[in-house]
């Protein structure tokens, strides 16, 4: 069963994360949740605003629905992201969901403080998994607007 | 007195009181010598006066003009005589008087200057020792205040090292985590993809992975959760031991109802406290009496007493007790009694009922015997002066 709605177009999701099982978990844990989304994956912060301004190899990239975004990254880590992007006219409202290990006070209070969308921690279970990733998907793409939305029109 | 006679000889033609000058010579005999010497001058006088000036001259008592002027002058010279005594006495006493006084006031004089010499050998000594102690005092503000800075500098640097340990741990567990993700959910998936395919072994191993994970991962948790005890602490404030206890029964009702169990309590004070940690603590030895339970169904009593400026709080089960020489040792991170199939468990519960309670400056201890229960004792000291 594939389930799409944003008017029929597939939503495209900008995973920003080091771990490469992770990367793999998310994607099976999309699959399994019936939704047909379009992952898209960079591999640190810096990568990360590389893509969203479209710079080098990234200049035919599309623009996210939503950025999965973990924060501890080499180079350059989902807090300092977090920061650019609200700093960027252009990209503070892409809806930035905060998806890592940590569920450290500062780090959650830090993350809101910066306006972030929603933090959720990762579940260690692939069920409870694939319950969060739907729980996210029905969210944002059947019960919010999004500001990608507007821009197409 | 011969010196009178000749004189007054010479100036018999101008003199017509010839006793006048005998007179002033008793006089000074008076004066100058004793007693005797002015009766001796009296009767010489006397007689010489007589004998040469009164007439028949060169006769004595021969007649009784004679006589009676010769008595008349010894009256006179006897009485001046008297008065010179009298008055050198009276000289001789004041004399004595002057000097003794004078005695006394050197003596006085003396004692008088020892003493100023003893004060101000004093005053020089307590000024020394004033001095001394200035000094002292000083030298001790001086160490106080290094001593100060030292401790200030060894409380920096182990608040310092404490941070870095809790990020080492916070790191840590976050980094050990990652992994176990990966570990415990592709083995699920790897059962899943295999479904049908792998006999009954496999299904058993896929599960014994992911309940090591599982338990791995709490573990990690719980430790993440000690480590933090300190830096999440909040602000003591009072706390109601009441709605503490109210709320660990609504969170622990599921379990309650499972094993059958009774959770009671006797009115329980208000201490200042951290309400988070507090309920923690009495939800652990809680939740410790309702798992360690025997045949019977678990009962579990919460009370408080005040004891010697503190609260001691009880929590009393009837679960299957612990041996004596486990009392101290439970209270150890992950120190277990059991094994995991007889009492799920990390083994970090009491470690960290410890831990909240020394943060509240109290002890914890318990009494138990095997078999029949357990008491868990705290105590949070009193700092609300609340009478109950």
């Amino acid at each position: 069963m594939s389930v799409t709605s944003l008017g029929g177009r597939t939503p495209k999701i900008l995973i920003v994360d080091d771990d490469m099982a992770d990367v793999e978990l998310t994607r099976e844990g999309f699959e399994a949740t019936g939704w047909k989304v379009e992952l898209h994956h960079v591999v640190n912060g810096r990568q990360c605003m590389e893509y969203l301004r479209k710079q080098g190899k990234y200049a035919e990239s599309p623009t996210p629905d939503l950025i999965l975004l973990d924060l501890n990254m080499p180079l350059m880590d989902g807090r300092e992201v977090l920061t650019e992007i609200v700093k960027d006219e252009r990209l503070r409202t892409l809806p930035v969901v905060i998806f890592t290990t940590s569920k450290g006070t500062a780090d959650v209070v830090k993350m809101y403080g910066l306006r972030c969308n929603s933090y959720i921690v990762k579940p260690v279970e692939f069920e409870q998994l694939r319950r969060t990733l739907e729980c996210l998907c029905n969210y944002w793409f059947a019960t919010v607007v999004l500001p990608s939305e507007m821009c197409l029109q | 007195v011969a010196a009178s006679v000749v004189l007054t000889r010479l100036l018999e033609p101008l003199q017509a009181t010839p006793s006048l000058l005998f007179t002033f010579v008793v006089t000074i005999s008076a004066w100058q010598g004793s007693r005797q010497h002015a009766i001796f001058a009296v009767i010489l006088s006397a007689v010489c006066i007589d004998y040469f000036f009164l007439p028949p001259a060169g006769t004595i008592l021969s007649s009784v003009t004679a006589i009676s002027c010769v008595l008349v002058y010894i009256f006179v010279a006897g009485v001046i005589c008297y008065l010179e005594d009298r008055y050198r006495q009276i000289a001789e006493r004041l004399q004595r008087a002057n000097d003794e006084l004078e005695v006394r006031v050197v003596n006085r004089t003396v004692e008088l200057t020892t003493a100023n010499t003893a004060l101000g050998a004093e005053i020089a000594i307590r000024k020394t020792v004033e001095q001394a102690l200035t000094q002292a005092k000083e030298e001790l503000e001086r160490r106080v205040q290094e001593r100060t800075a030292e401790l200030t500098k060894t409380n920096t640097v182990l608040l310092e090292t404490n941070m870095e340990l809790q990020q080492f741990v916070y790191a840590s567990c976050h980094d050990l985590q990652t992994p176990l993700r990966a570990i415990c959910s592709f083995a699920q998936l790897l059962k899943q993809d295999q479904q049908g395919k792998l006999d009954e072994k496999a299904d058993g191993r896929i599960r014994l992975i992911v309940d090591g994970v599982k338990r791995l991962q709490a573990l990690i948790n719980d430790l993440l959760d000690y480590s933090k005890l300190e830096s999440n602490g909040k602000r003591f404030a009072p706390t109601d031991m009441n709605a503490v206890f109210e709320d660990v029964v609504s969170f622990l009702s599921p379990t309650i109802s499972e094993f059958g169990a009774v959770v009671t309590r006797d009115k329980l004070p208000t201490v200042l406290g951290d309400r988070r940690q507090l309920t923690q603590l009495l939800r652990n030895l809680i939740e410790n009496g309702l798992k360690f339970h025997g045949a019977d169904p678990p009962q579990v009593h919460v009370a408080a007493q005040r004891d010697d400026g503190a609260w001691r709080f009880s929590v009393r089960d009837n679960g299957i007790g612990i041996e004596p020489q486990y009392h101290d040792r439970i209270f150890e991170i992950f120190r277990r009694l059991h094994t995991l199939q007889e009492y799920p468990g990390t083994g970090i519960g009491l470690a960290m009922c410890k831990r909240v309670v020394t943060r509240h400056d109290g002890t914890i201890w318990l009494e138990s015997e095997p078999g029949k229960g357990t008491t868990f004792f705290f105590t949070i000291p009193d700092r609300l002066g609340e009478k109950q």
